[in-house]
């Protein structure tokens, strides 16, 4: 009687698992998107970041411009899995504040300034859920570090 | 012992998803036709003998979302593949020897990022389709031919950004004709035709009133699928199928060619222990890759145990959960077919031994329980002990004081 009992607990307890590790339950602890943010901890500005395809085009994930020190909003996308990321980066003088110009500006107001972009893809898996995404750059380089 | 045991089952496990291959969207988004054919193809085997009854129910379990990954431009994505389905036919007897029936199929499959049955996800890159395939059936069972007609619906529930455009109602209509063990079948799209088939199932089979053994038996099946994808007349694909009875109804060879160029497509060597075809395993070998050049083949195989089928690279798992490979699927399913009181599984040539057994037992007079006196040719009396009430009639008990009439022997009445 009590090997019934321990064999249909056996049975019980391998269905449960097999349920389990269906969507019904497996949802709870495995996330079917990833909702991203990203901070800027370089001195320029992430202007674009996305995925890129294969084929050239691009999806862009967070939409904002991220300045140096900020952060962004959180984006949710449908990407799970591994993807190949893309970050645009800006610098140059075209950032800086503007200077107090002397007397109007009327008509063609011409501003000299100059910005130098730089892109860069990483190979990234996802997992689903949240993400925040801290964009550094070490000696020269850029990298991300996943907190 | 059993540690290598537990180690060999942890490494199958493991093995199931960790060398999984991605779906293509491409093949995503052939399958509504792939499904249509296959229910087409699924009537004709049941309308050989256009009577009687079907039951069909399938069910995917997929556990790991890294066992069917879906590989679009942007990458890799996680997700489940899909595929349920239900069929079911029935009919009755409407004047002696005219049967008309009804039939429906159903199929609903695609790719999600989850695998919910009644919730999908609907994401960027998922694809639900459901396939419904519908029609009445006339048999005349004594002249022996079958005409079906319906219609096959094929909706898409949503189609992702990373698949071609899709109608989302598209209507097709269908006809089979069967005539003794040659049938034909056609589907439409309006005016333009998709497919015609043509069967002939020449073996011999117990279900439909034909031999149980013997040479007759082991006439092959043969059929040619002509396909058309697109809106003009021509011919685009054409397959020969050839199934053969190798030993007893139990060992089948299935080979499929396509024509006219392209040759070799798959072939099967299928083992049912019993005719009825309730369990089966079977060794498949599939030509993949055929026009991009780096044509190989997928060898794989699958054991279908009634309620459950467990398949690794198998030929009709390959074709029909849009070319998954290198990894396990298991598929909770029952099917059975019913002509006059046989049952039997889709296609097969004899009946489950279960209830013509049982019926013989009770005709056979040395397991019958009530024994006729006179039955004893030796004239010896016999005694019969029975329980209950016992209905004598006083004049009749002249027979050596034992019990005359049989029908007053039943015990426990």
């Amino acid at each position: 009687m009590k090997k019934i009992y321990r064999n249909s607990f056996v049975l019980v307890a391998v269905l449960a698992s097999a349920f389990s590790l269906t969507g019904c339950l497996s949802h709870l602890f495995v996330d079917s998107t990833t909702r991203l943010q990203v901070e800027n901890k370089t001195d320029g500005y992430v202007v674009g970041f996305g995925i890129l395809s294969d084929d050239g085009s691009y999806w862009p994930w967070v939409k904002d411009t991220i300045a140096p020190g900020e952060k962004s909003r959180v984006y949710e996308e449908d990407f799970v899995g591994s993807f190949h990321l893309r970050l645009q980066l800006e610098k140059g003088s075209c950032y800086e504040p503007v200077a107090e110009t002397k007397g109007a500006c009327t008509g063609d107001c011409v501003r000299n300034c100059s910005v130098t972009s730089t892109e860069e893809s990483f190979s990234v898996n996802f997992d689903g859920g949240s993400y925040y995404m801290v964009v550094k750059e070490e000696k020269g380089e850029i990298k991300l570090e996943f907190r | 012992m059993r540690l290598w045991f537990k180690i060999l089952l942890l490494g199958v496990a493991f093995s199931g998803f960790a060398f999984a291959d991605a779906i293509k969207p491409s093949e995503l988004s052939k399958g509504g036709s792939v499904a249509r054919d296959q229910q087409l193809s699924e009537i004709r085997d049941i309308m050989r003998g256009g009577r009687g009854g079907y039951l069909d129910i399938g069910f995917l379990y997929l556990p790991f979302r890294t066992q069917t990954p879906l590989q679009t431009e942007y990458g890799t994505h996680d997700g489940y593949a899909f595929r349920h389905h239900a069929a079911v036919f029935g009919s009755g007897e409407v004047a002696p020897d005219k049967h008309l029936g009804m039939l429906l199929w159903l199929e609903r499959s695609g790719w999600d990022g989850e695998d919910f049955f009644f919730v999908p996800q609907y994401n960027d890159f998922s694809i639900q389709r459901t396939i419904a395939t519908w029609g009445f059936s006339f048999t005349d069972s004594k002249a022996d031919w079958t005409l079906a007609l319906g219609m096959q619906h094929q909706n898409v529930e949503n189609v992702g950004k990373v698949y071609p455009h899709e109608n989302d109602s598209l209507l097709y209509s269908w006809a089979h004709l069967r005539f003794s063990k040659a049938s034909a079948q056609a589907n439409f799209y309006r005016t333009d035709w998709r497919l015609f088939r043509f069967s002939l199932d020449l073996e011999s089979r117990a279900v439909y009133g034909g031999r149980s053994s013997g040479p007759l038996t082991y006439l092959p099946n043969v059929s040619l699928a002509m396909y058309n994808a697109d809106d003009k007349a021509d011919v685009d694909s054409m397959r020969v199928t050839w199934e053969q009875n190798l030993y007893g109804q139990q060992l089948y060879a299935e080979v499929s060619y396509d024509l006219p160029d392209a040759g070799f497509h798959s072939a099967a060597l299928k083992f049912y222990p019993d005719p009825s075809r309730m369990i089966g395993f079977e060794a498949t070998c599939l030509r993949r890759h055929l026009h991009s050049g780096s044509n190989d083949f997928l060898w794989g195989g699958a054991i279908d145990l009634l309620f459950v089928r467990f398949a690794y690279n198998a030929a009709y798992d390959y074709e029909h959960l849009f070319g998954t490979k290198g990894t396990f699927v298991a598929e909770i399913k029952f099917n059975l077919a019913t002509v006059d009181g046989l049952l039997f599984n889709r296609g097969a040539a004899r009946s489950a031994p279960l209830e013509t057994n049982v019926i013989k037992m009770d005709q056979s007079p040395k397991q019958s329980e009530i024994t006729p006196l006179n039955a004893d040719k030796s004239g010896a009396t016999k005694t019969i002990e029975a329980k209950g009430i016992r209905y004598e009639k006083p004049n009749s008990a002249s027979n050596g004081g034992a019990v005359s009439s049989p029908a007053s022997t039943e015990g426990g009445k």
